[in-house]
């Protein structure tokens, strides 16, 4: 049994370590450090606490209250060129999520349903381990293929999207009388004999 | 760009409020949204509808409270709660499951690329807004990306949004035929 200062210790070293995580500019610092911070001190000196009820759904209500308050009107005029396409995406990602929860996380993995959906679902971390703690699914699995997740995307997004991007300029540069015919600069626009009404945007 | 939420980048961008009162009405919206799931005993019922609370607010014109601190604290109250309950034999586990996890997140990975050339084919999106927007990363780390690309912020952290809203609003649903 833990007493107040193990706790207090333990909550301390949480706090610090998502303080640290954040300093870093670690990939959702907060997050991944306060697990690190928390974590290590657990395991370290076994001291621990019961992450009660009422505090899960103050987690839950709080990481629900900034996605929430993300969504606007001006959300949809943002996409409204693009919208029924994005819905689409979005569907698709949520069945891709169940798909392979239970193809993949369950079957191959061996984990329950609920921490195989809760850890292949695409969305963010932060409310992936929020569900995790309200629905006591295995939050370590969860967090751990969240992370894994948004640190290799983002290292992969973050090198190949600008390498590609410097190739596609050098490529344009080398033949520029390609540049009437692409309507620009070549990579941005599709070639204009493809739109068959430029304003027709979503078809 | 504003923290949890989109690029302000467009003047049809409301600022997000702040003072007491737009607090309460936030907190209260969260709570009666996440309050009632909850009671209807939906999984993740308090998650689901506290976001429910607030975006139904939100939309009604009534910009939600927000701070940039916000964040920060529920990844570290998330985070802590999770630390607390780590385990060697957890560890284990998730080591066990690398393979698992590495598939997925590969698959995942391919399905957003093909998506977003998809995207930036029918649509006027050039391809780095496109790919940018549906890679599955954070949100954040790709926002980033798609600035240094160039690309439109707006639209990336748009369509990232309403991916994690789908995600959440399924929730309820898979999770009540997966228990």
């Amino acid at each position: 049994m833990s007493t107040p200062v193990d706790v207090g210790l333990l909550i301390a070293s949480g706090i610090a370590g998502g303080l640290l995580g954040i300093r870093l500019r670690l990939p959702i610092g907060g997050l991944v450090g306060a697990i690190a911070g928390a974590g290590g001190y657990h395991l370290v000196t076994g001291a621990t606490f019961e992450f009660g009820p009422g505090l899960r759904l103050v987690a839950q209500g709080l990481v629900g209250m900034i996605v929430g308050a993300s969504v606007s009107l001006h959300l949809f005029r943002t996409l409204r060129q693009v919208l029924l396409r994005a819905l689409a995406f979005s569907a698709m990602m949520v069945v891709a999520g169940v798909v392979l929860g239970w193809l993949v996380m369950s079957q191959l993995g061996h984990v329950d349903l609920l921490t195989a959906f809760l850890s292949a679902a695409p969305a963010g971390a932060m409310e992936m381990g929020a569900a995790a703690l309200a629905t006591y699914a295995d939050a370590e699995v969860v967090m751990a293929t969240h992370i894994l997740r948004i640190v290799s995307i983002g290292f992969l997004g973050g090198t190949m999207l600008p390498l590609l991007a410097r190739r596609r300029a050098r490529e344009v540069s080398r033949a520029p009388h390609e540049l009437a015919a692409t309507g620009g600069d070549g990579m941005c626009t599709r070639a204009r004999s493809d739109r068959d009404d430029p304003q027709d945007l979503d078809r | 760009m504003t923290t949890g939420g989109l690029p302000s980048s467009t003047s049809e961008a409301r600022p997000p409020r702040r003072g007491a009162g737009s607090f309460a009405l936030t907190v209260g919206a969260a709570a009666i949204g996440g309050g009632l799931l909850q009671a209807a005993g939906l999984p993740g019922g308090m998650l689901v509808g506290a976001m429910l609370g607030v975006a139904l607010l939100s939309l009604a014109g009534r910009p939600a409270f927000q701070h940039p601190k916000f964040k920060p604290v529920a990844h570290i109250i998330v985070g802590t709660g999770i630390g607390a309950s780590v385990s060697r034999d957890s560890l284990g586990l998730v080591a066990a499951m690398a393979a698992a996890m590495v598939t997925t997140v590969v698959t995942l990975l391919v399905l957003g690329v093909i998506f977003g050339l998809w995207l930036s084919r029918t649509t006027s999106l050039d391809w780095r807004t496109a790919l940018a927007a549906t890679m599955p990363g954070g949100m954040i780390e790709m926002v980033l990306v798609s600035d240094e690309l160039g690309a439109d912020t707006a639209i990336v952290a748009a369509i990232h949004l309403l991916r994690i809203v789908a995600v959440l609003m399924s929730l309820p649903v898979v999770l009540s035929i997966m228990r």
